[in-house]
């Protein structure tokens, strides 16, 4: 990598939200590094689902697009993804970023995206090779070098010899690097709610159980839904509110501010794909998100019942579903009542590099976990952008990287005369 | 039931509750309703239902909450107290309702015979010389029918 | 087309001045930023207030005076005009270069130019006495009187005997917002803890989804403010002589609830400045459901109008956090700094062709443009700067005389002649032909992604991308029908999510239009049809395309075609 003299600009995170703080930098002219740490870019956000129905509720997929198909044609951009960083060092006004990057195995300069190497691993099944969840995003495959044979005990190599580009060279090995950078952007986001953590769900005892993530991704790779256990679209489902978020207990005394709206839209999505199913919400208030969401709400109101108040116990039910305990307002008793499927709303909970940022950085944590900037580190060249500050949707994620890619060019002088 | 009006409440309650054990925390309730969701009392009898009693005592509903037995029913199984997401100690909270109901004169009548019992005897259930005999029989050692020190702990009403 | 000529300038000098339509403090902020980067700022403000109302934020005056009179006084900068009491009376001009017809209270008119707009104007909180049907009296109070009364130093919340009871009610006659409730609830938690009230409080939803409302709330529970959350049903209000009863229905208890406070303080409602609609009308930009400046189309995510230049930030959009505000703020001036910064624009992509000779200066175009990119001047003048190169001008010229760069009409022709003859001749096939016009902003996005997915379009189906579907001419439709196209349809974006507003409506309508022709000409009207998707849908697309395989297979050969062939 060529060392460039003058404003060298690093992106910790290659989300939705450091994908376009770099292309902003890049129209101002400033060169950014992004590093990803997963094999993909996009972060989270490429695996929510579009959630139209006979038309756009404004769920934001098609802004990721937008942005993914933005950075797939801009050549200033320079992307490392399997890459993170492992030391920070001010060396007078710049700093000094070591890094370790895994093996890119293919190279993004050749690929072309044909997938021949993806049709012809026998290793798909076990995931040795990855399709990215959007076309949009290059390379659209990765190969996961600790599922692939060849990596792990030197066996065939059938797809590098397959593909027609060599671009896949599979004897990639660990690496370790630094660059000198003037500042440093920070936008590794956020991490989606581990149901795990509170025991009543029993998340990983019911096989048709899932999280608000898992139904995102499901819907956008299949388009619907169907039960772990046996393949059956639900009939009845429920979805649980502000799973993770807003409990005091656990420490997070925040509201996730995204889950209603995706909740309420995915089910908008359910109902019209199928108007005979039952969806049930349980939730404690509803918080109005995006544009035009008090229209959706009524509209989720005449198609789903809305019950008040959070689920007790979780228990098996017959035939695989899930028997929800919960208080019924009409009885004033609880009562036990069973769905073919629950989704867990998970709320959007702190980074787990915020504290290492932190500490290496000299960064506040805020009461939640999530980094704060003062106004000193800006001055400073450190900014950050997007969820890794605190929850956000994604339309909001992209005006806070605008933000921080305005903070960081004046911080350079490149805005201000 | 018939309608409330907040004049026949009484605002010092909850601040007398707030300064007990038990009753600490009982304002951080934001009635997520999963207390009442989790109890094994509210799904066999609707009376019982720990939210309910939680709002009464905010309201300051004296003598409603003091005054009906449904503070009895609760088992102090914790199974609310544990879920709770505003660390409410709910099962504590019912003691401490309890303790209050008895000092106020409420205790039903049941409670009130067990009280008698203890503080006549020491125990819940009587000794007599019958139970001793057999205990005798199948080699246990004798005990005392009656138990002065647990008197001791009741002061004279 | 030989003799076609660009008609776009190559560089386009642009205004570095910013007009920006307060009030407010995010406005303010605005003027502020774009001043310390040397650019020109014309602040206005229909109102006679430049700083606005911190309350819209939720915010407490001294977080946000420090903004506005800073500047305010800063003003001895020449760079920086403020216009209170100011109003927008005509607009034109393009991005870059906008004129703008202001008029002040003395009716004094003056045209400014200007290379951006930034909308930043604050929604204004409505008093909810009307929506209940009942007066502002000693013991109704609006939030507005209650912060106010709370700062002052009189003190009427302190009784002698009892504590005050005061019933908050927010929400139900309309939507409340984390901004109101968190003002509301800052002041149940100082007439609880200073004023020892006994305070209850009303709401439908607590609204959270703001940074430290979760902690807020549960601070005021503790404080001892009492929450009744309603979902079913609302609050009764009776007020008589001076006497004030609220009735609900407490759910957790499933009982009436009657109280008799002292005070009852009705939370405002946000709501658009009643000039919104006609400046809008002013602007070109269209409204939100709720009177807001920002259309609710996704492609006006997150700061934008659907007009170029023109930038609608924070308040503007709707009730926002300060935070957010100044947030925006910062990425739209990025934006305009892209925009005009460096004095001129040189990004003319002679992406609209026109043909001088074929005009008929018929003002269709003029008339059609949903950008607002097209002047008149005995022949059209098309602006760069605001053009989104989506070609409904191009379909509706009578004449033709407009084309859009890499979809000029021949090219589409031969493109419809090579899926239907051409190809069908090199294979030597035979079977069915369909031809999809493809919105490049929806269908063909949703066309990868089902092909990403795996999903193989069938052979006899071709898809022709056309930029917007607003594009696609009548005369499209009839020359892929007369080429023998057994049957043709149209993707475009779903009702309200078209790029350029209303493309996807226009080719509705044609298509409409040419079903009542097939008709006449003994064509069944199934052969033709308009299909909308979200870009995000390739299932949507695999859906439409194999119900439409499936519908043309069943009607068998256009009978056109077998004209064709003979
Ligand atoms: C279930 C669910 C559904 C949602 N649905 C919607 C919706 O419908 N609409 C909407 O607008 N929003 C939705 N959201 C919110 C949306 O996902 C976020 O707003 C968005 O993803 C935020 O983007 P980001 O870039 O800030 O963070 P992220 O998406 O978390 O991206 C951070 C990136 O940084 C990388 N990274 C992390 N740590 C490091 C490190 N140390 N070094 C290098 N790289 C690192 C991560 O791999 C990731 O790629 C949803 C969220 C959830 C949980
Ligand atoms: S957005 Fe809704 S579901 Fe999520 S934490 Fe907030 S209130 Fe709960
Ligand atoms: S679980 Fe806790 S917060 Fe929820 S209703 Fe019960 S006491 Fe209140």
């Amino acid at each position: 990598m060529v060392d460039k003299k003058t404003d060298f600009i690093l992106i910790v995170g290659g989300g939705i939200a450091g994908l376009t703080t770099s292309r902003e930098l890049n129209s101002t002219g400033i060169t950014a590094l992004v590093i990803e740490k997963s094999p993909f870019i996009g972060g989270h956000a490429v695996n929510i689902t579009c959630k139209a129905t006979d038309r756009c509720i404004k769920c934001n997929d098609c802004l990721v697009e937008g942005i993914l198909r933005d950075i797939s044609v801009n050549e200033g951009l320079c992307i490392r993804t399997r890459t993170t960083l492992t030391d920070v060092e001010k060396i007078g006004n710049r700093f000094c970023a070591s890094f370790s990057s895994d093996p890119q195995l293919i190279d993004p300069g050749k690929c072309t995206n044909c997938g021949l190497c993806y049709e012809k691993c026998p290793g798909v099944e076990r995931g040795a090779i990855i399709r990215a969840p959007s076309p949009n995003i290059h390379p659209s495959y990765a190969i996961d070098p600790f599922k692939c044979d060849h990596c792990r005990d030197k066996k065939n190599r059938i797809c590098q010899a397959v593909c027609p580009e060599h671009a896949i060279e599979l004897d990639g090995e660990k690496e370790s690097w630094s660059k000198e950078v003037d500042g440093i952007v920070l936008a590794t986001g956020y991490e989606p709610f581990d149901p795990e953590e509170i025991a009543r769900y029993k998340y990983s005892g019911f096989s048709n159980m899932i999280t608000g993530m898992d139904l995102e991704k499901t819907l956008r790779s299949e388009g619907s839904i169907v039960r772990t256990s046996d393949g059956v679209q639900p009939e009845k489902m429920a979805f649980v509110q502000c799973v993770g978020s807003r409990d005091s207990r656990l420490g997070h005394e925040f509201c996730s501010r995204v889950c209603c709206g995706y909740a309420l839209r995915m089910g908008l999505r359910l109902v019209y794909d199928n108007p005979e199913i039952d969806i049930t919400v349980f939730y404690m208030d509803i918080q109005n998100f995006g544009k035009d969401f008090d229209r959706y709400f009524q509209e989720a109101r005449d198609h789903m019942r809305f019950l008040r108040g959070l689920p007790g116990d979780f228990y098996q039910g017959d035939n695989d579903s899930i028997s929800v305990n919960y208080y019924n307002e009409d009885s004033g008793r609880t009562i036990s009542e069973d769905f073919d499927m629950v989704v867990l709303s998970v709320g959007l909970m702190p980074g787990s590099s915020n504290n290492f940022f932190a500490e290496t950085l000299g960064l506040n944590v805020n009461e939640d976990g999530f980094l704060e900037i003062k106004e000193k580190m800006r001055d400073k060249g450190i900014v950050v952008a997007g969820t890794t500050e605190g929850p956000m949707d994604v339309s909001e994620s992209i005006s806070h990287a605008k933000r921080a890619a305005f903070d960081m060019s004046k911080f350079l002088g490149m805005v201000s005369k | 039931m018939s309608d409330l009006n907040l004049k026949s409440a009484d605002a010092t309650f909850i601040h007398e509750l707030t300064e007990q054990p038990g009753g600490e925390k009982v304002r951080a309730c934001f009635t997520c309703k999963t207390c009442s969701a989790s109890c094994p009392i509210t799904a066999v009898n609707e009376t019982f239902n720990p939210l309910r009693i939680i709002r009464l005592a905010l309201y300051g509903f004296r003598d409603q909450v003091l005054g009906s037995d449904f503070i009895w029913l609760c088992s102090s199984c914790y199974s609310c107290q544990e879920r709770c997401p505003q660390g409410v100690c709910i099962a504590d909270f019912m003691t401490l309702l309890k303790n209050m109901a008895v000092k106020a004169g409420y205790a039903p009548t049941g409670i009130r015979a067990q009280k008698n019992l203890v503080t006549k005897d020491g125990r819940i259930y009587p000794l007599d010389d019958f139970d001793n005999k057999k205990r005798k029989k199948i080699g246990l050692p004798q005990l005392p029918t009656t138990c002065e020190v647990v008197k001791r702990l009741f002061p004279e009403e | 087309m030989d003799k076609i000529k660009n008609s776009t300038p190559k560089d386009i000098p642009v205004s570095r001045r910013v007009l920006i339509l307060g009030p407010g403090a995010v406005s303010v902020f605005a003027a502020r930023e774009l001043t310390k980067m040397g650019y020109e700022v014309i602040l206005i403000s229909p109102s006679k207030n430049m700083a606005g109302n911190p309350r819209v934020y939720g915010a407490e005056k001294s977080e946000t005076t420090a903004v506005a009179p800073a500047l305010i006084e800063e003003n001895g900068d020449d760079r920086l005009r403020i216009l209170p009491s100011t109003e927008i009376l005509e607009f034109g001009g393009y991005p870059g270069n906008f004129k703008i017809k202001i008029q002040d209270k003395e009716n004094r008119d003056e045209i400014v130019e200007a290379g951006a707009i930034i909308l930043a104007n604050e929604p204004f909180l409505k008093t909810g006495f009307d929506n209940w049907g009942i007066k502002e009296s000693e013991t109704v109070r609006s939030l507005l009187w209650l912060e106010s009364a709370l700062s002052s130093s009189e003190d009427c919340f302190i009784s002698q005997d009892l504590p005050l009871k005061t019933v908050f009610i927010c929400g139900f006659k309309h939507h409340s917002t984390p901004f109101s409730q968190q003002r509301a609830i800052k002041a149940a938690v100082k007439l609880a803890k200073e004023k020892k009230n006994e305070v209850l409080f009303i709401t439908e939803h607590f609204k959270v989804a703001h940074l430290g409302m979760e902690r807020l709330t549960r601070i005021a529970r503790e404080a001892g403010v009492l929450f009744v959350k309603l979902s079913e049903t609302i609050p009764e209000i009776k007020n008589k002589d001076n006497k004030t009863t609220v009735i609900y229905h407490d759910e957790t208890l499933d009982q009436k609830i009657k109280v008799e406070p002292d005070y009852l303080v009705l939370e405002e409602a946000y709501e658009a400045p009643d000039g919104n609609t006609l400046l809008a009308k002013r602007l070109g930009v269209n409204l939100d459901t709720n009177g807001f400046l920002q259309g609710d189309n996704i492609h006006n995510q997150p700061i934008y109008t659907n007009r170029n230049g023109i930038w609608a930030i924070g308040p503007a959009k709707g009730p926002v956090s300060l935070e957010e505000g100044f947030e925006e703020t910062k990425a739209a001036v990025l934006d305009i700094h892209g925009l005009v910064g460096q004095g001129d624009w040189v990004e003319a992509k002679g992406r609209v062709i026109f043909d001088e000779r074929r005009c008929g200066e018929c003002l269709t175009c003029y008339r059609l443009c949903p950008h607002s990119a097209i002047s008149f001047e005995a022949r059209p003048i098309f602006h760069e700067s605001a053009c989104r190169a989506c070609g409904i001008c191009a379909a509706g010229c009578p004449g033709d005389a407009i084309q859009i760069a890499h979809f000029i009409d021949d090219e589409i022709d031969t493109q419809i002649e090579d899926a239907i003859i051409t190809e069908c001749e090199q294979k030597k096939e035979s079977g069915f032909r369909v031809i999809v016009f493809c919105c490049e902003n929806s269908a063909v996005e949703a066309a990868r992604i089902a092909a990403f997915k795996g999903f193989k379009l069938p052979r006899e189906i071709k898809l022709i991308t056309v930029p917007c579907a607003g594009r696609v001419d009548l005369s499209y439709l009839l020359k892929a029908f007369e080429s023998g196209a057994d049957g043709v349809a149209v993707f475009g974006c779903h009702h309200e999510s078209c790029k350029s507003v209303m493309g996807n409506t226009l080719a509705k309508k044609r298509v409409e239009l040419i079903k009542g022709a097939l008709e006449e000409a003994g064509l069944e009207k199934e052969r033709l049809f308009f299909g909308s998707m979200a870009p995000g849908m390739g299932f949507e697309f695999e859906k439409i395309v194999t119900e439409m395989e499936n519908t043309i297979r069943a009607l068998g050969q256009s009978p056109l075609q077998k004209t064709a062939d003979r």
